[in-house]
Order: C-alpha cells, then structure tokens, then sequence
C-alpha cells in the first residue's frame, strides 16, 4: 500500500506519511536559546505542578531540561533512536547542503530515510523502541551530579569541557509520529494551532506512541491505562485563561523561565506546516529570515516545531548530527547578532502573553565592542511587541537593567 | 575513572561526560568569550563583568577565573571592550 506524499520542508523534499496533509491555520511553535540556560528545572517545575502532579505520573515529566552530550529523559533516548536509523540505512543519513532554497529546502536536503520511510509501513508505522521503565526513573541522574552520599566529602566533577543544556517538551510535529502509529486514531493534530492531543476517551494504551515518538514525549500512565503528553497548555494559547482576558497566552514552561530563554508563539502555516511569510512575527524572523534557530533533529522527518538557537561553544560535529546542516549559519548569526535580532531576543520572556507581532525604535548608539573578531557597534534600541489584536502589550530595550543584590544579604527573614 | 578507558564490562555508568575538545581549542576561552560577549552585547559595562568572574555565586565564570587566573579572564575582557576597558581590566 503506497502511503501520502507530504512536503518536508526542513528536510527539503517530500516523504512517506500515513496521512495526506489536512487543514491547518495556525502552528503552536517556540525558540529555545540553549546558550543562555542555565539548567535551573523552573520550567520543568512549572510544569509537573500544573499538569503532572496525580498519581500514576510520578515518572513523567512533559517537560524537561537534560544536559549533553549525556544525559537524556528516557536515557539516551537520541542515540538509542540514531542508531536504530543508522541500522536501517547505514552510512545513507547524510544532507545534502548543497541542494538549497530559501522558502522550501532552507537547510538544504536530507538524503536519507525518515523514522517513516524506514518503517516497514504494515506492522510498524514508524521505526522506534519502547524505553524499559528503568530509563523514565531518573530524569537527571548521572549528569553532572554526585551520585553517592560520602561522609568524608566528595569532590564533584570539574568542567573542564563545557556542557550544554537541551530543554525539551512535545514539539507538536507537523507529521507526528505518535498520531501516524497510533491504531486506535485517538490522537489529533488541531487545525487552529496545531497543538497535538491524545484523545483520552479512545486512547487504550497500547504504547505505539510511546514508541514511534523519536523525542520520546508520549508517556504511558499504568493508573489509567492510558498514554498522555504534553498539551500546549491550550487553554492559555487558546486565550480562555482569565488571567489575559481572552488574550493568547504562552504555555507555563514558557512563562516560567528565569533564563529568558523562551519564546513560543503561534505562526500562520499551510497545509504543509510551511510558514506564511509574516516578516514582524517574533518567531518568523528568527525561524526565517535571520536563521538562528533550527529544529531539533530534523532527519527523523516529524517537522518538529521548537526550535533551538545552537550553543556556541560545543564541537559542531555533534551539533550538525542534532539540528542539521544549517548550524554553522546559525551560530554565526548569533554570535554576532544584527541589530534586529539582538532587540528580538530581548523579547524573550519579556511577557505572559503572546506576541504576535514586534516593532523596533531606533536607540542611541552606547558604545562599541568587539565580537567574534569583528568591530561592532552596539544601539539601545527599544522593542515592543503586539498582541493578536495589534495592542501593545510589552516594551523592552536592549540594554538589559542591570540589578545587582548587595554583597551581605540576609537570607530567609520572612 | 578519568585516566582509564571504558571497558565493554564495565559495570558503571558515565557520570557527567563532557564533550572531547578538538586539538588546540582552548575550551576555557571559547567559554569565557561566550559569557563576556552575551553580556556585553546586552549593555553590561566592563567592571560589572569582572565581578561576574569574580563572584562565587556565579559557578561557570568564577570557575574559569580560579582555574586560569585574572589575566586571562582580563584579557578578554579587554579584547571585547576594547578602550572601554581601560582602567578596569
């Protein structure tokens, strides 16, 4: 049986997927800056409190942040899922970076196999394993922490190479591998925002998303036989939270980020997921026209929709394996970033609510510096984003306010 | 751990795996220029910079500047700022 032909544009060409492309007007997506995480788990909080709290999911965790190259919630979840791709089609998962255009192949073309293609497509619909329960235990364990309780005193590893920090949560796939596996159709990619759900009423927990999501952001609950995963926070996207009046609202992983390393927003897509062209969108400009953020582990052919500003300083071999060809332009553009895009990461975290458009004032120019080599002048510019009806909702400049604690602080006198 | 290969049978785990650095990158300074040039770009002036390095409470920079000292993280310091840095680092 030939399955759907569906337009990959982050891997620059067309795929097997079990579905034809459906309606589709809005996309839930987000950019996350590993560069400036520090890893602190307020995200990963802010979840567990509001959504996995009950009995049956202590192990789960829709969102969480793992340190590489090593750690990994299920453990070692991206190499386990490489290999098996590697298995399959060995030495064949290479890019064509050569192959490149802006709007459809902007990262140039994979010519590999997807998690789809090297599925058999009768028994298995997608190419993955199940985590024994071991590998969901221990979100964190083993990265750099001290794993043993000494009375003499330990000394803790010291970083003498630099980790980095990978913060994760459902990308809501623009061909996602658990709605393709699942038998009983109980999972749904909504057409208004492109948040995917499980159906709990239909769901019967037989696992196939479990183990056809490459990200491994299905989870299985044993206390209701059921699978569950994250949700988008859709009440606040869809803006029927009270807290924004009826406003689009970003997710609580999101809004709860000390690091102001996140920013998600909604994006106008076609059928394909391929984006509208809305030059003032936050996530449009950094996605598409300044190039700093790439999806994460694109070969496996989902069109993953958060997307990652590329940390600057790991070996960029790894980094090609993980977000594809187009990390060298990226961290380029980020190390020394234009005017616009330095004022569009201030946006970051800056508000509760989405922003769905940004205008920049020009400011006075503050000095000079040099960054990566290069003489650069630096502005105070102030940004102000917009919400879906065009009002104002934030105003931020450049020149972050810099606040700093006295040096003798007394501690916990509430 | 530190000096000895991984053994087929060994039964550990890793723990805290860093990346291997390729030859001749200082993995310090391309950290070290990361911090500065993050902040600076975001308008933090110079002498704020080096007590960033300085303060304990801050484990990534003060690490660098224990193990390399304060003329390394100085020097770049300076390097970034250029004349803005007189008389600071």
């Amino acid at each position: 049986m030939a399955l759907p032909k569906v337009y990959n544009w982050q891997l620059g060409r067309e795929m097997d997927y079990r579905f034809a492309n459906g309606p589709a007007k809005r996309q839930f997506a987000a950019v996350f800056n590993t560069n400036r995480c520090i890893a602190c788990q307020t995200c990963t909080m802010a979840c567990k409190s509001t959504w996995t709290f009950s009995p049956g999911q202590e192990l789960m965790w829709w969102n969480n942040v793992e340190t590489k190259p090593y750690g990994g919630y299920p453990a070692h979840w991206d190499v386990n899922i490489l290999e098996l791709q590697e298995k399959a089609n060995p030495g064949g998962q290479v890019w064509d970076a050569t192959k490149k255009d802006p709007k459809n192949a902007p990262y140039g073309t994979f010519a590999g196999k997807t998690i789809f293609e090297t599925a058999d497509g009768l028994t298995n619909m997608v190419t993955g394993y199940l985590p024994p329960e071991e590998d969901w235990k221990a979100p964190n364990i083993y990265e750099d922490t001290a794993t043993a309780f000494s009375k003499t005193g330990v000394s803790l590893p010291e970083h003498a190479g630099w980790f980095f920090y990978l913060q994760r949560i459902c990308n809501h796939c623009s061909y996602p591998a658990c709605l393709a596996a699942c038998p009983r159709n109980a999972i749904y990619k909504r057409a208004e925002d492109g948040i995917v759900l499980i159906d709990q009423s239909r769901c019967r927990g037989y696992r196939k998303c479990v183990e056809a999501c490459p990200y491994k952001k299905s989870m299985y609950r044993p206390s209701t036989r059921t699978s569950e995963k994250c949700i988008a926070c859709y009440p606040r996207v869809e803006g029927t939270d009270p807290l924004t009046k009826g406003l689009p609202m970003e997710t609580r992983c999101m809004t709860a980020c000390i690091g102001k390393i996140r920013l998600q927003g909604l994006v106008s897509v076609d059928a394909n997921g391929q984006w509208f062209e809305d030059r003032q969108n936050p996530l449009y400009y950094l996605v598409q026209v300044a190039k700093v953020a790439l999806p994460l582990y694109p070969q496996f052919g989902t069109q993953p929709n958060v997307y990652y500003i590329p940390p600057r300083w790991a070996p960029r071999d790894y980094l090609r394996q993980m977000f594809g060809p187009g990390v060298d332009d990226a961290i380029a553009a980020y190390t020394n970033p234009s005017r616009e895009t330095l004022g569009v990461l201030q946006l970051f975290r800056a508000t509760q609510k989405i922003i769905f458009s940004y205008k920049i004032q020009p400011g006075p120019k503050t000095g000079e510096i040099n960054v990566a080599g290069k003489v650069r002048e630096l502005f105070n510019d102030t940004v102000i984003g917009f919400d879906s009806n065009g009002n104002e909702i934030v105003r931020v400049t450049v020149d972050e306010p810099l606040i700093e604690r006295p040096a003798q602080v007394t501690m916990n006198t509430i | 751990m530190a000096d000895k290969e991984l053994e087929d049978d060994d039964p550990y785990e890793f723990v805290a795996v860093r990346f291997p650095m390729e030859e001749g990158v200082d993995a310090d300074e391309v950290m070290a220029r990361c911090f500065v040039e993050e902040y600076a770009l975001m308008g933090m002036p110079p002498d704020r910079m080096l007590a960033l390095f300085r303060s304990a409470f801050f484990a990534g920079t003060n690490a660098i500047l224990q193990r390399r000292g304060e003329e390394f993280v100085e020097s770049i310091i300076r390097d970034v700022y250029g004349p803005a840095a007189q008389g600071v680092a």
